[in-house]
């Protein structure tokens, strides 16, 4: 029995449920037409069982339920019963729209048009937790850059400048990547990092060359959210550990670059160009179980081909773990962002020269995300 | 101007960036006699709740903390600090608002820490939300929360509970959000604390 979808409801209730779903009133009938015909991926039951009540129209989805109210329903003792259920229904945090069987009748498209709305609204399930639109910013020597596959580097621009640009334009959150740092040990960006926390208010990233805990200090006393792990970790898992350990885990983003190998998927390193024997499914659960606070993947066979993110494997590793999944790899237009959340549920997207060409601009994207019932801040 | 109670949780650099780029006055407070010396005070703080109370507990301060009567802001573990109690680590806390600070429960697509902007709604008439939309979005990055209460609550969130996003006791207030990385949503709430 899912507990949850039906709020622990007696067999008892079962039944009457099954027993009202053969006798719909006119006014059920009619909405439950609507509400089937629907097209924006909103599935309602109907006559469903919740606790001790049945809910005439119910979305688990976005915790909506839905209540018609014939003529009975203005008696004292019956409008005392529906305040109980009510009651009973939002402390479970399901938000409950109630209409009238007149209403729905004579202006269902105001009726309809309500009950979509709601199910955008923010006091049920995740809230209005927003997902999230990530520019990364590659650096080197100080200067911005990004290239298709890591190869043929294009200068982009001032870092913190463009930061402050896009914290501007709506972006959620900045990351921020020493390119260059891995193959020659170059050590972090302290300088620019704290430019960047005097000039923008919004959270960041950085990696890039951070192999101790003395790093991730300065880094963390620079002003940066959080830091982003790479090789480090692969080469050291332990590293994972006492970085939580040291400054919790939502300071440890792991960030996991992965290519397809025959029929396996495995991490590689050094930007995708020299191959680990991990199982990126099995490094990712166990940077998970030693403190990683979010996981940053990359597919590098999408990397750079603009032609979408790795939506299938994304969703995989999505459904299997339980701290936040940021996206990256692939993005080359709006619906590709649009195809990340829907498909695979991730938390964040990440790009990079797509925004920084001004290929896709964060407010029109917002836009489109909103316009598809994606969650973000605008 | 503000005082920034200094008792080595975590950084102040992206904190005082941003009173910085608002103007806002703020010094440091590491011992009893430094308070006189501000009208507003801030409580910052991020990591482990146990271990930060242990750290702001070996500074002396926690009396003298206690009988503030301006205003005082706790920010994230700042925040969490001034509740009763946290399930991290099982430890006391301050007790100066009596509601409690839990984890989030496992539960299918609820992801922990909450990461990311999420939407405020505070009681109205609330002057530290002044001039904020009533579902501006906020950043968040935690792992606890504090319940929600309908005596201290005073802007909630929901993330499959609904819980304090902002709280208020007499003149102790505390956000479990990032004001100083919050965008304007976070700037005016800044300038809204200076001006209570």
């Amino acid at each position: 029995m899912k507990k949850k979808l039906f709020l622990s409801a007696h067999a008892k209730i079962f039944e009457n449920a099954k027993a009202l779903r053969h006798n719909m009133t006119p006014a059920e009938e009619f909405l439950w037409e609507k509400l089937r015909a629907n097209n924006r991926n909103i599935k309602f039951r109907r006559q469903h069982a919740l606790g001790n009540y049945i809910a005439d129209f119910y979305c688990h989805k976005h915790k909506l339920v839905i209540e018609l109210d014939g003529s009975i329903h203005q008696l004292p003792e019956v409008q005392i019963k529906d305040h109980e259920k009510q009651t009973f229904l939002e402390s479970e945090g399901l938000k409950v729209l109630r209409f009238t069987n007149q209403q729905v009748f004579s202006n269902a498209e105001k009726v309809l048009e309500e009950i979509y709305r709601h199910a955008d609204s923010p006091f049920r399930g995740l809230g209005g937790l927003a997902k999230r639109i990530i520019p990364c910013l590659d650096v080197k020597d100080g200067r911005t850059v990004k290239g298709v596959n890591f190869v043929d580097l294009r200068d982009a621009g001032d870092p913190v400048e463009l930061a402050w640009q896009y914290s501007q334009q709506g972006a959620d959150e900045l990351v921020f990547l020493d390119i260059t740092a891995t193959h020659e040990r170059r050590k972090t960006m302290v300088e620019l990092v704290k430019a960047v926390a005097r000039n923008v208010n919004i959270p960041f990233t950085i990696g890039g060359g951070i192999n101790e805990i003395l790093d991730a200090d300065v880094l963390l006393n620079s002003g940066a959210d959080k830091i982003s792990i790479n090789s480090a970790a692969v080469r050291n898992p332990d590293l994972i550990d006492q970085l939580a350990k040291t400054f919790g885990v939502q300071f440890v983003v792991i960030a996991v670059d992965t290519r397809r190998v025959g029929n396996q998927n495995l991490v590689h390193l050094n930007g995708g160009r020299i191959a680990t024997e991990h199982e990126t499914f099995a490094w990712i659960k166990e940077a998970e179980s030693r403190g990683a606070g979010e996981i940053l993947l990359t597919s590098m066979d999408h990397d750079g081909t603009k032609a979408g993110f790795d939506c299938e494997f994304l969703k995989q590793i999505n459904e299997q773990i339980s701290i936040p999944l940021i996206a990256s790899g692939g993005a080359g237009n709006q619906q590709h962002f649009v195809d990340v959340f829907q498909k695979a549920g991730v938390d964040a997207a990440l790009a990079a020269s797509v925004f920084h060409y001004g290929e896709i601009l964060i407010p029109d994207l917002k836009q489109t995300l909103k316009n598809n019932q994606v969650q973000v801040r605008y | 101007m503000i005082g920034i109670i200094q008792y080595g949780a975590g950084n102040i650099f992206s904190l005082t960036a941003a009173l910085d780029r608002l103007g806002i006055e703020y010094g440091m407070i590491a011992q009893e006699s430094d308070f006189e010396q501000y009208d507003r005070y801030i409580i910052p703080g991020v990591g482990h709740a146990g271990a930060a109370m242990l750290k702001l507990a070996s500074t002396g301060l926690v009396p003298a903390i206690r009988q503030l009567t301006k205003p005082v802001l706790g920010i994230c573990v700042g925040m969490q600090l001034i509740t009763a109690f946290s399930e991290e680590g099982n430890a006391d806390l301050l007790n100066i608002v009596p509601v409690k600070t839990l984890r989030f429960k496992e539960a299918e697509s609820l992801k922990v820490p909450h990461t990311g902007w999420n939407q405020v709604h505070p009681k109205e008439t609330e002057d530290l939300f002044k001039n904020i939309a009533a579902d501006a979005y906020f950043y968040f990055v935690h792992s606890y929360f504090i319940e929600h209460n309908n005596l201290y609550t005073l802007a909630s969130t929901q993330y499959g509970v609904q819980f304090s996003a902002a709280i208020r006791k007499d003149n102790f207030f505390g956000v479990q959000f990032h004001p100083e990385k919050s965008g304007t949503a976070g700037e005016t709430l800044l300038k809204n604390f200076v001006n209570l």
